[in-house]
């Protein structure tokens, strides 16, 4: 088409200023992809260290436990459920009894939820036994005596790896009960939280402390291979599982918080567009006033010749998006080769990293690019430029002929 | 002499009035008709009105009174973008100078509007160097930008644009003005062979006595009125 050839030919008359503009998206295109990058990144992390400590991504538990979380509430007869789970495909699970309760050493006591745990089952939904950095995960043994917990809270009671510790924890039938155990293993988590208020055991120990049923449990963990389809699973398990006195929860049911923030981040991709973007707006509006101005008389003489208004307009965004396009490739480019690097390498943010592992973040990045927010971004910054470009356009296909004519 | 009027311009009056400045009735009440095949010149002092007149009966300017109607037009019927289309299928202009679109070789140029016409490619080549030829424009010229080309012959090339689209009418403001004599005089000779050879009607402006003595009809303005109308033999 003859007036795309005019339009990207036309770019090259003043390439200071095309480059100009080029630079200023390029520099936008790049800023915008990295902080999305990192910010996704962020966010996915939140939502693995949800997923992965608190239990998978879907949670079977008794009516009423998310809500209130007491012992008494328990899925009863955990066969059934895992009965459902062997007949799914690509599922893994783990039960898990829970209870609060106190940890104490020789020196101090803390408040800590107890968590009884099938030592061979629950690496298939949690990470923990992959976590411990001091000592071991808990044997198979289930009269062992061993604990792992958090390395946080073993400095916090002041204990040490292989020493002995005290849980206590009340009876369903009122009763206060205690056991001795041995300090096996300490682990350090993404979440500071957790490493300072779990405490893990063999379930056949938290069962007789409690006075837990032979099948009863807390909550079934369930972890699927991929985020995707999590809604699905939990349907099919709803329907399977009706009438059998339990809730079914997703993580994102269980996590509102991560949810809420998870909305406010693509809240955020748009007003970074907006901030990146109006600068560069600015600039495009400018170039195409002085573009238009230049070459009034050209623009006169085709519109003379029968060139209409609406593709004097089509000539200008021409030219307005292939600056920008060379603009987002080089930024992308430039995106692109961040991220290959910072992936190898990821961003240590040690020195921020408190405040992050309150919530659930390691201190070491690692950016993730999800293509669909990357895309909506750049459509976001499409349109921008088309508003940019809007207003010199109108005006140049507005123009009387004959004024455009007299100028030089 | 032909009968059918190409062009009939009834009580037309055009009243520029900018802002602060005192109305100036740039064409104040001319009734006016070009035959088919005309060559005619109009001539007046600077400021008579030639350009306005002429940018009138192109669509490119809107009268403030009276009605222009080409080739069985009125002009006053068209929107804007209506107005683009009718140029495009039966006008070509030719103005005093910078004529061409300074991004494009001087063949994109003559061949812009066929483009726009959407002529297919073998055709448009064709038309293009069969103008290219008569107006003697030479193969090495074709492929060079308009900023390497000389004036007369940007003109020459903006004159093929204008023929290739076999418009009915050329209008055609000053095309001399920025010529020295000689290139001029060789312009509007070949000028006037391609309206004896093709029939297209000339309308072109002028105070070039070089050039009004070439034209076949002499319309002669003065302060936005026709002072005189004479056809020569
Ligand atoms: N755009 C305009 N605004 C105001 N006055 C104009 C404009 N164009 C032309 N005129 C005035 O209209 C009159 C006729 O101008 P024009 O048609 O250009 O004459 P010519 O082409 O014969 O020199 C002149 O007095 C000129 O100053
Ligand atoms: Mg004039």
């Amino acid at each position: 088409m003859i007036l795309a050839k005019v339009a990207w030919r036309s770019i090259w008359r003043n390439p200071r200023r095309s480059w100009v503009l080029i630079s200023a998206v390029a520099v936008g295109v790049f800023t915008y992809v990295g902080i999305v990058a990192y910010i996704d990144g962020l966010s996915l992390q939140l939502v693995r260290t949800a997923i992965e400590l608190q239990g998978g991504h879907i949670q079977v538990s008794g009516t009423g436990y998310f809500e209130n979380p007491v012992i008494r509430t328990q899925v009863t007869d955990q066969r059934i459920v895992v009965r459902v789970l062997d007949a799914l495909k690509g599922v893994r699970h783990a039960s898990q009894l829970r209870s609060p309760g106190m940890i104490s050493s020789a020196e101090q006591s803390a408040g800590v939820t107890i968590v009884g745990v099938d030592p061979m089952q629950e690496p298939a939904v949690s990470p923990l036994s992959g976590l411990i950095t001091e000592g071991d995960w808990l044997s198979n043994d289930p009269s062992a005596g061993e604990v792992v917990m958090g390395a946080a809270l073993a400095e916090r009671i002041g204990v040490l790896l292989g020493e002995r510790i005290v849980l206590t924890a009340s009876h369903l039938n009122g009763d206060m009960s205690a056991g001795a155990f041995r300090v096996r293993g300490l682990f350090t988590s993404n979440s500071a939280e957790y490493d300072k208020t779990q405490v893990i055991t063999h379930a056949a120990e938290v069962r007789a402390m409690i006075g837990f049923a032979p099948h009863a449990a807390s909550t079934v963990a369930i972890s699927l291979g991929m985020d995707q389809g999590v809604q699905e699973v939990q349907a099919e398990l709803r329907a399977r599982l009706e009438g059998h006195g339990v809730e079914v929860l997703t993580w994102r049911d269980r996590s509102p918080m991560l949810v809420m923030m998870d909305e406010l981040m693509r809240l955020t991709d748009v007003i970074l567009v907006v901030i990146l973007f109006s600068a560069v707006g600015f600039t495009l509006i400018n170039s195409f006033v002085m573009v238009i101005f230049e070459r009034i008389r050209e623009i006169g003489i085709m519109a003379a010749g029968g060139v209409r208004p609406g593709q004097v307009r089509l000539l200008l965004f021409m030219e307005a998006a292939f600056v920008v396009l060379i603009g987002i490739g080089v930024g992308a480019g430039l995106a692109a080769a961040l991220i290959g690097w910072w992936s190898s390498v990821g961003l240590d943010l040690s020195a921020f990293a408190e405040g992050l592992s309150r919530f659930g973040a390691g201190a070491v990045i690692y950016p993730s690019v999800n293509p669909e927010r990357i895309a909506t971004g750049l459509g976001m910054i499409l349109i921008m430029v088309f508003l940019a470009v809007l207003y010199p356009a109108v005006k140049a296909s507005r123009f009387k002929i004959v004024d455009a004519m007299s100028h030089a | 002499m032909p009968s059918q009027a190409l062009v009939k311009v009834t009580r037309l009056v055009k009243v520029y009035q900018d802002g602060s400045h005192v109305p100036v009735r740039a064409i104040d009440g001319i009734d006016f008709t070009v035959a088919a095949g005309e060559f005619t010149a109009v001539a007046g002092p600077s400021g008579s009105g030639k350009t306005t007149l002429l940018n009138l009966i192109g669509s490119l300017d809107t009268p403030t009174e009276g009605q222009v109607i080409v080739a069985g037009q009125d002009l006053g019927q068209l929107s804007r973008r209506a107005r683009a289309d009718f140029r495009l299928r039966n006008l070509g202009f030719i103005f005093q100078s910078h004529n061409l679109i300074p991004v494009l070789s001087a063949h994109e140029n003559a061949e812009f509007n066929l483009l726009l016409q959407g002529v297919p490619a073998l055709e448009r080549r064709a038309r293009v160097l069969a103008e290219f030829a008569s107006l003697g424009i030479e193969e090495e010229l074709t492929r060079r930008r308009p900023a390497k080309l000389s004036g007369g012959q940007q003109q020459r090339v903006a004159i093929a644009r204008a023929l290739v689209t076999r418009p009915k009418l050329i209008l055609a403001d000053e095309p001399t003005a920025s010529l020295d004599s000689k290139t001029g005089a060789r312009l509007l000779d070949k000028m006037r062979a391609l309206n004896q050879r093709t029939g297209i009607t000339f309308l072109f402006s002028t105070h070039d006595p070089m050039v009004i003595d070439r034209a076949r009809r002499l319309v002669t303005l003065r302060d936005g009125r026709i002072a005189s109308d004479e056809t020569r033999l």
